[in-house]
């Protein structure tokens, strides 16, 4: 019963005695002050480079276009330089009925996207729905030549597939908006600097 | 101050683990990263940034993050948000009212926010903070780009600051 206070006493005493000394004396035992910090911070810091430089391995040597649906811009992207910003016009999200119960939907698809190809003065083959929106039957034949149309898409174009393309446009005070029936639309001086930069296989990511 | 950089760079490499493990696993869908010591907001896909949001403002109730961490989207709420489970509000897959353009009705809004799990918001200034979630204040601009990019699902990793890190005990 008498030696438990004694005991606690000292324990106390100890106790306190290293909490009051200085911490280079605290540090004494496990080599020199702050090395194990110092050392630990730089570890550290050349794991973070080296991570990063495995994510800059993953970005694309090839101009990237970026285009943002919802106040209609589109950027061109080399690494992590922007290069070009223009405005476009995207997809209205309309819907559009035929007599005959089929029905389109106009929008812009999102998500990741390649240049397929790259077209100078192409010629828009107009779907069925074109025929439906102007109140006209379309041909029968796919091929048939009232289909062809050389003007609409302007100068340039690059394709994105399943229809959908980067291309030019008729309307010049419409861009900015959301109009089109999926496509991307750009004024002329846009486009042409566009369609230069961007090559077969750059990335393009719409939002 | 070694302590708090020392921390800080922990965040750091788990954020950049956690970016790296989710960009090569998910090369082409969009996420986020939330950089709370540089105030920035980050929209990126394979590690390309796609568009960079600065942060007005930030709040934690309660426990504050403690390291990094990903967290997942839960949904958009939009102003005009259709309940769930009221099939009777549809015509041909399409919600009421009868939208000339659907984009208007059924895409994001300029105050539209939106909500990940763990209880996280990412809204414009216009709103209250809520008091019982984080919350992350952007121009209402960029949540309506956000709200567009992202669907229920998409990934976030947040980088917290050092100096509200409680300190780690260390082992």
């Amino acid at each position: 019963m008498r030696r438990f206070p004694v005991f606690l006493l000292l324990t106390l005493v100890v106790a306190v005695a290293c909490r009051n000394s200085p911490p280079d004396a605290r540090s004494r035992g496990s080599g020199q002050p702050g090395a194990s910090t110092s050392s630990s911070v730089k570890r550290l810091a050349a794991e973070i480079e080296r991570l990063e430089s495995v994510l800059d391995g993953m970005l694309d040597e090839k101009p990237r276009i970026v285009i943002d649906t919802v106040h209609n811009r589109l950027q061109v992207w080399r690494r992590n330089r922007l290069l070009d910003d223009a405005v476009c016009a995207s997809g209205s999200g309309k819907i559009l009925l035929s007599d005959n119960r089929k029905s389109w939907r106009f929008d812009t698809p999102k998500g990741r996207f390649e240049v397929l190809r790259k077209v100078v003065n192409p010629i828009w083959k107009k779907p069925e729905w074109a025929f439906v929106e102007a109140g006209r039957t379309a041909p029968v034949l796919p091929w048939d030549f009232e289909r062809l149309d050389p003007v609409t898409l302007g100068k340039y174009a690059l394709e994105l597939g399943d229809g959908y393309e980067i291309h030019g446009n008729l309307y010049p005070n419409l861009i900015g908006r959301n109009i089109t029936h999926g496509c991307i639309r750009l004024n002329d001086g846009d486009l042409e600097a566009t369609f230069a930069r961007a090559q077969v296989g750059s990335r393009v990511y719409i939002y | 101050m070694p302590d708090s950089l020392e921390q800080a760079l922990r965040h750091r490499k788990l954020a950049l683990e956690l970016e790296l493990q989710f960009a090569q696993e998910n090369p082409n869908v969009y996420y986020l990263v939330i950089d709370l010591p540089s105030r920035k907001v980050y929209l990126k896909a394979g590690a390309h940034v796609l568009r960079a949001c600065a942060i007005k403002e930030y709040r934690f109730s309660g426990a504050l993050p403690r390291s990094s961490y990903r967290l997942r989207m839960i949904a958009r709420i939009d102003p005009l948000s259709v309940e769930p489970g009221n099939p009777g509000l549809r015509l041909r897959g399409r919600r009421l009212p009868l939208d000339f353009s659907g984009r208007l009705i059924e895409g994001p809004r300029a105050r539209s926010r939106l909500y990940f799990s763990p209880s996280l918001l990412i809204q414009p200034a216009e709103f209250p903070l809520p008091a019982k979630s984080g919350v992350i204040v952007l121009d209402s601009s960029h949540v309506k780009a956000l709200g567009s990019a992202l669907q229920p699902g998409s990934t976030a990793i947040l980088v917290p600051c050092a100096e509200t890190t409680p300190r780690e005990p260390s082992p």
